[in-house]
């Protein structure tokens, strides 16, 4: 098995009743190999939660792969139905809201007995397994928060709950989708910490889904970069922070740095429309670098060593590109 | 007044159908545009029955080939043809004509005493919601009194109590379809009471009245509209019963109900179409406003 | 890459506040506010939660005050109660010399006009089912009664003086973006020519694409009319660079006050400490991560309040702490005194 996820030109289509349908994932190229720590970085409405949920099988009813390839673990057609039995054992998913993801009306413990099950451990053995994990999480008391329910805790606790869940059985791709937005800043750097030791230790996999460059920064080794349902960069995320080759990357990050006195970089424009599929570039009516051949050219990708861009004129010349023509 | 259009867009607003970010230039044109595809969206079966049976209430009386109380002893019980398109009854009058005439009252009466109910349904609904304790709480009570009965015993007692005219049948189609509009429009509004977008009208020294009305009440317009189309439906069902059983509307006047009953006898001599037609007139129109309730009711919830 | 359009308006001839600038007078001076929410019992008294314990703080003329703290420590409640708005205060509070009232609905409009609140959320703050322009005749009429200025004009003013124009009006919310409404919410706060805007969180419901574009507007008020403006927020890095002055809450109470170069320069305190190394800020001298407390929010241990979490924690951290005063900082902390001298 070589790659994990392997996302070839896929985009989603959302159907609806008497309405056109919607193109929210238009063109996403993503390849996460075992071991990989990428991130997916993008504003809000740019597709990046839809794409972790067509890798966890979770996309609403309405909504299919449409267009492109994609393959999970190296044997499954996200095209067809989600082969369920990886969910949650081989495929975890850590969400945004830690509680809406607990069962209110059982203890800590039972719930984690719960997916320790689903993990196979003997029934007998369930509640010690539970707290060591709990353990592991550097919760301190673990025995005494194993008997608490969802709202005895502060949101940071059920959140490393929900992070003991969904390790409890191992899995081999771990999917983060926004885990620390809801989270204090202080807690925030704790649980980044915890899911850093379990990749560490486990050699899983992870796709990190994050609008905030500092937390991808925390965690990730490679980002991809979204746009309007498109992966417009992807590469290393040194690169990409320091010297990023698409427009967009450079105003993201541009725009998530602060500097006292000096006036805050902002994005004009809004997103374009998500009811036709573009094949040009999403992003010429907001770049400040468009030319006119960006509004009538079809938009492939500029290859690199290690990544890509979907950019006609990149800001610089892409590592071990042939040519830097596009393809 | 809400215009068409500002509808179409609270609709809009409401579904969730139009994305933030999206919609930035031209306003005007993308509100027109969306109106333009709702209006398509429309179920059109019902929408022409329903617009057919406006054109019949406004120039019916005008249109129809007989006099639709004009008994004619020469021509009793004549089964349907060119010159009597849905034959003629026990008097002799034309059935047609009769079907006809009787949709201006039954219809007529119908949105009539809907219309009141929705009125002071929804602004009680919305004031309930938003004032909130014991009110609301009373308010609540005193409509799961009121729903207990059942509907047409209720419509029954009530207007035994009134007295037989078409003004009490206005009355009390109003007083059964009023609790509905409370109970939809408090469900509606009562979220909304904890908004920000309240509390900074409250600060702004808005009054409640007119945060009741001008601010609350445009927010339940879709569930009002649906609930009016079934509401309507129901109030002709239950003015048509009334009719049958000898209240409300009296023969000789043109009224579905009781066209239905003094044709029943009819059916057994062979002569169907007495009591069919006003029938298949009451089953159209009804299924009609339910079928675009439906469609209201889909789009609130933001179904497609 | 864009920058703000500069703001239009200006407070030439607003009442009241040139007064405040000259004499130097603090704007706004909080003195000793507490609240505590009551949670509802059938019988009996219910539980109290003391959001904010004796918090004092003074605004002063033409300055941006950010209020830093984590979720449930008392920041939004904070501006609530100066604001008016949801909730009733025990303390003391005035607005240019005059006394202000701090209970929930009983402000004269006067009152009302001189504080007005931004919400966090652009979209929760305007009414989806009418136009934008509806909310913002309420502020207008609110204001007419004391500056006299037609409705049309206040709103005309309003959206120019955030960088948009009067077609925006016309639109419902669903019509605009985040950005634009968070714009628009502003704007409905200057209409009323108010003596102080507190605004609660207003860019963490944004895209971080617009967050620059916000910003930028409210220094750009506060250069063009010396707008005052508290400023609350749990992100270190958007308050230490939009903000003059830096107030740290923790659970209910101020544990460090300062200038907003010399807090990131040199925080004091240690649960500062620990922000400013969540944040992506440099890290202070001293880094610091908090411990991990399992333990009900409700829980206030009688000293210091972050002892439980805190890892410089000792035994004299049980006894009361007082916010010690020296140089332009303060700071609650017996440890970190010694680091402001």
């Amino acid at each position: 098995m070589g790659e994990v996820v392997l996302l070839s030109g896929a985009g989603i289509r959302i159907d609806r009743k008497a309405l056109p349908p919607l193109y929210p994932v238009q063109n996403v190229d993503l390849s996460v190999r075992i071991g990989d720590r990428t991130a997916l970085v993008g504003e809000s409405g740019c597709g990046k939660s839809l794409t972790a949920r067509l890798l966890t099988g979770l996309l609403p009813p309405n909504a299919v792969l449409d267009r492109g390839s994609a393959t999970l673990l190296g044997e499954f057609d996200l095209g067809e139905e989600f082969p369920d039995e990886v969910r949650g054992s081989r495929v975890a998913m850590i969400f945004q809201d830690p509680v809406s993801v607990l069962d209110p009306m059982a203890g800590i413990g039972v719930q984690i007995g719960r997916a320790l099950a689903a993990a196979g451990v003997a029934k007998a053995e369930r509640r010690g397994a539970a707290v060591d994990l709990l353990g592991s999480l550097h919760i301190p008391d673990p025995e005494e928060v194993a008997r608490k329910y969802p709202h005895q805790l502060s949101g940071g606790m059920c959140q490393r709950v929900a992070i003991a869940m969904a390790l409890a059985p191992k899995p081999d791709l771990l999917i983060a989708d926004e885990p620390t937005t809801s989270l204090d800043v202080t807690t925030e750097v704790q649980v980044l910490d915890l899911l850093e030791e379990y990749l560490d230790s486990s050699g899983a996999s992870l796709i990190l889904i994050s609008h905030d460059l500092n937390v991808v920064d925390r965690l990730a080794e490679s980002v991809t970069v979204m746009y309007a349902g498109q992966s417009v960069e992807h590469g290393p995320i040194a690169d990409i922070l320091s010297e990023p080759a698409h427009p967009y990357s450079r105003d993201l990050v541009r725009s998530s740095v602060l500097n006292r006195g000096e006036a805050a970089h902002s994005i004009a424009g809004t997103l374009p429309s998500i009811e036709n599929v573009t094949r040009t570039c999403p992003y010429r009516v907001r770049c400040s670098e468009a030319r006119s051949a960006c509004s009538d050219t079809s938009l492939g990708q500029v290859p690199s060593s290690d990544g890509f861009v979907r950019c006609l004129f990149p800001l610089k010349k892409m590592p071990g590109a042939a040519g830097g023509e596009p393809v | 007044m809400l215009r068409l259009e500002q509808l179409v867009v609270l609709y809009a607003g409401l579904t969730g159908q139009m994305t933030a970010n999206r919609a930035d230039t031209h306003p005007r044109r993308t509100r027109l545009a969306r109106a333009a595809v709702w209006i398509r969206r429309l179920p059109l079966l019902p929408t022409i029955m329903l617009a057919i049976t406006f054109l019949v209430i406004l120039i019916g009386p005008a249109i129809v080939p007989h006099d639709p109380l004009q008994p004619n002893p020469a021509n009793v019980l004549e089964a349907p043809s060119r010159g009597h398109w849905f034959g003629t009854n026990g008097f002799g009058m034309d059935v047609f004509s009769r079907v006809i005439a009787a949709a201006r009252i039954d219809v007529g009466v119908a949105v009539a005493g809907v219309t009141v109910g929705a009125v002071v349904g929804s602004i009680l609904g919305a004031t309930v919601a938003y004032t909130g304790g014991w009110v609301d709480a009373i308010v609540q009570k005193a409509i799961e009194v009121l729903q207990s009965f059942p509907l047409f015993l209720f419509a029954l007692a009530l207007f035994a109590a009134l007295g037989d005219n078409t003004f009490n049948l206005v009355v009390v189609i109003s007083s059964i379809s009023l609790p509905w509009y409370v109970r939809v429009v408090r469900s509606v509004i009562s979220p909304l009471r904890e908004a920000d977008w309240v509390k900074a009208l409250q600060n702004a020294g808005a009054s409640g009245p007119r945060i009741v009305v001008l601010e609350l009440l445009p927010n339940a317009t879709s569930q009002v509209l649906g609930l009016f189309a079934l509401s309507t439906a129901l109030a002709i069902q239950v003015i048509a019963a009334l009719a049958f059983i000898g209240l409300g509307v009296q023969p000789p006047f043109p009224e579905w109900g009781s066209m239905i009953n003094t044709g029943a006898p009819f059916l057994l001599q062979g002569a169907w179409w007495v009591s069919t037609f006003p029938g298949v007139a009451v089953v159209l129109v009804v299924i009609s406003l339910h079928s675009l309730s439906r469609f209201f009711d889909a789009e609130t919830r933001g179904i497609g | 890459m864009t920058h703000h359009e500069s703001p239009t308006g200006s407070y030439d001839d607003a009442t009241g506040i040139d007064a405040e600038v000259e004499s130097g007078r603090p704007v706004l001076s909080v003195r000793e506010l507490s609240k505590t929410y009551t949670t509802k019992r059938l019988i009996g008294s219910g539980k109290g939660y003391q959001a904010l314990s004796n918090v004092s703080l003074d605004l002063r003329a033409g300055e941006i005050l950010g209020v830093v703290g984590e979720s449930g420590c008392g920041k939004s409640t904070l501006g609530k109660v100066i604001a008016g708005v949801e909730t009733t205060g025990i303390g003391g509070a005035e607005v240019g010399g005059q006394p202000l009232d701090l209970a929930q609905g009983t402000r004269t409009r006067d009152q009302r006009r001189q504080v007005q609140f931004v919400y966090q959320s652009p979209r929760g703050s305007f009414n989806p089912a009418r136009r934008v322009s509806a909310a913002l005749r309420y502020n207008a009429r609110l204001a007419r009664e004391v500056t006299g200025e037609p409705v049309d004009d206040a709103l005309e003013r309003a959206v120019k003086s955030v960088g948009l124009g009067a077609q925006h009006l016309d639109r419902y919310p669903n019509e605009l973006s985040g950005g634009q409404l968070q714009r628009l919410s502003i704007g409905r706060a200057l209409i009323t020519r108010p003596d102080i805007v507190f605004l609660d969180e207003p860019t963490s419901s944004l895209d971080v694409s617009v967050r620059g574009e916000i910003l930028n507007l409210l220094t750009g008020l506060r250069e063009s009319m010396g707008l005052s403006m508290i400023l609350v927020s749990h992100d270190l890095d958007v308050i230490s660079y939009v903000a003059d002055r830096i107030l740290v809450i923790y659970v209910g109470q101020i544990v460090e006050e300062g200038s907003a170069s010399d807090i990131v320069a040199r925080p004091a305190h240690p649960y500062t400490r620990a922000l400013l190394t969540a944040s992506s800020l440099p890290d202070p001298a001293e880094p610091l991560e908090l411990a991990v407390d399992v333990r009900d929010a409700s829980f206030l241990p009688t000293g210091c309040r972050l002892a439980p979490r805190c890892p410089l924690a000792e035994a004299r951290c049980s006894e009361p702490q007082h916010l010690v005063a020296s140089h332009g900082r303060s700071v609650r902390c017996w440890k970190a005194e010694s680091t402001l001298r």
